[in-house]
């Protein structure tokens, strides 16, 4: 008999591991640096919380099984859903503000790789709303990439409100990256170039006055894969690399899901893919 | 500072024998002709443009994986493999049509179920047959898809055709097109991102010669 394990999983021998383990160590210290408390919440959760808050491209990559009970299951194919959840179960005892960052692998199916497990770190602050704690979050983001050791980072921001203020047939083309149809295609430009009136220039503001280890940029291209976003959203790029590093934006719709009216923002990073970038 | 050039893997076959013309009116010359070497891939005299010439099914997993920035595929390929690629532009070259054929000339509405339909468009079939609601036996081919029907392998077909002029030749008769495809330009989402100004000016370039 062969010994094998599934496609899209894989182990970690004790040089990988070790390396992993530094790594995961370094970003929850400098996320706890910044006020954030390290939580976990279940590998799997009933599909029925995780169902309405996935995209239907999401749905598909969820991976789901039937648990004794004949309960549909589902393991959690992002954090943000699963520590929402937890957040407003807690939120009663902390009124104030929560922050609170994770490192713990999900689980989507990739349907060119077959990858399924990939390792996520990231942070949520809950109960915060400003534009400055917008800024903090990308200032915290963009460190924690520059501690892992990555180079020539790119943070490509965009806002609900710009993507709202195309036609349908437009928006739709930008969610499916389908362009071929468009008289106009979505526009990039250096974050600081941006109009005094543009929904990002406030946050560009505050941005202005931190010291930011990325580049920024204004970006219409890019999407969420989930849609719960309702403000200003980012993805995370290394130059050159054909891998996306990280994303996160502000949710504040999202704990409504949970009988909770709170304002949220919040990032995670595929380790995943940046083990591969740092190798 | 030199830059590194863009990557562009095409599918071999008739859409590399259009990009050739395409880049010629670009401008864009290879020293190397791939056509007539055992080499794979090529820069052009000016090193700007990297070409990586693969098997037309193989395009978008170069692109997903970011080991080529862009792509010239078809939209037949995209379709089947449900891609995740940014899809900048329509080529328009490279014209063809997947389509249900059948030895006799009926209707779509006459196909009965658990007919044995032979592809290598494997996806694309079963979603329009499902769409359809119809249930089918798919068969996987990689080639000589006309065979089948004649060879009771098969009852229909649905495969790529350019003009309907093979599927004649083998007694066949169009039934339905499934769907219509040409060209298109493709890019890594990431690398759009990151590379957007080159692959814009790319796109531009060749869009005033397509």
């Amino acid at each position: 008999m062969k010994h094998i394990i599934p496609l899209g999983v894989r182990d970690y021998l004790p040089n990988d591991y070790q390396k992993k383990s530094n790594n995961v160590k370094k970003a929850l210290h400098l996320f706890e640096e910044k006020g954030y408390k390290a939580v976990a919440t279940p590998m799997f959760e009933y599909w029925s919380t995780i169902e309405p808050l996935c995209s239907e491209t999401l749905k598909d990559k969820v991976v789901k099984f039937i648990n004794s009970k004949g309960e549909i299951i589902a393991l959690r194919p992002d954090h943000t859903i699963g520590i929402s959840r937890l957040a407003s179960t807690w939120i009663k005892e902390n009124p104030s503000n929560l922050k609170l960052c994770y490192a713990d692998p999900v689980y989507r199916l990739d349907p060119v790789t077959g990858e399924t497990e990939r390792f996520q770190l990231g942070v949520e602050n809950i109960g915060n709303s400003g534009v400055e704690s917008e800024a903090e979050l990308i200032q915290t983001c963009a460190e924690s990439l520059s501690s892992l050791g990555l180079h020539q980072i790119s943070i490509e921001i965009n806002h609900t409100k710009t993507l709202n203020s195309y036609d349908t047939a437009t928006q739709n083309a930008f969610k499916t990256r389908d362009y071929t149809n468009l008289s106009q295609y979505p526009k990039r430009c250096p974050l600081s170039d941006i109009s005094s009136d543009h929904p990002l220039s406030e946050l560009r503001n505050q941005l202005d006055s931190k010291s930011i280890k990325a580049d920024l940029y204004f970006n219409e291209s890019i999407q969420t894969t989930t849609q719960y976003y309702n403000g200003f959203f980012f993805e995370c790029c290394v130059n050159g690399e054909g891998k996306k590093i990280g994303n996160g934006g502000r949710y504040d719709k999202l704990l409504e899901n949970f009988d909770h009216q709170v304002s949220a923002i919040g990032f995670g990073l595929n380790y995943s893919v940046i083990e591969g970038i740092l190798s | 500072m030199n830059k590194s050039p863009l990557t562009i893997a095409i599918a071999k076959g008739y859409l590399w024998d259009e990009a050739k013309k395409i880049f010629s009116k670009m401008g864009v010359e290879f020293d190397t002709d791939l056509d007539h070497s055992r080499q794979l891939y090529t820069i052009d005299t000016s090193g700007r443009y990297k070409i990586l010439l693969v098997r037309p099914w193989d395009v978008p997993a170069y692109v997903e994986e970011g080991a080529a920035d862009l792509g010239i595929v078809g939209k037949d390929v995209l379709l089947e493999q449900n891609t995740q690629l940014t899809e900048i532009s329509d080529l328009k070259f490279g014209a063809c049509s997947l389509v249900l054929a059948g030895p006799d000339p009926i209707s779509p509405k006459e196909i009965k179920q658990n007919s044995k339909v032979a592809t290598k468009f494997w996806n694309s079939s079963i979603r329009y047959f499902h769409e359809k609601g119809v249930n089918i036996h798919p068969i996987k081919l990689y080639g000589a898809i006309e065979l089948a029907p004649f060879t009771n392998l098969s009852d229909y077909i649905c495969d790529l055709s350019v003009t309907g002029s093979t599927l004649k030749a083998h007694g066949l008769h169009i039934i339905d097109t499934i769907f219509s495809s040409t060209a298109r330009l493709v890019a890594n989402p990431a690398l759009f991102n990151t590379k957007y100004n080159e692959i814009m000016q790319f796109n531009s370039d060749i869009l005033k010669v397509c």
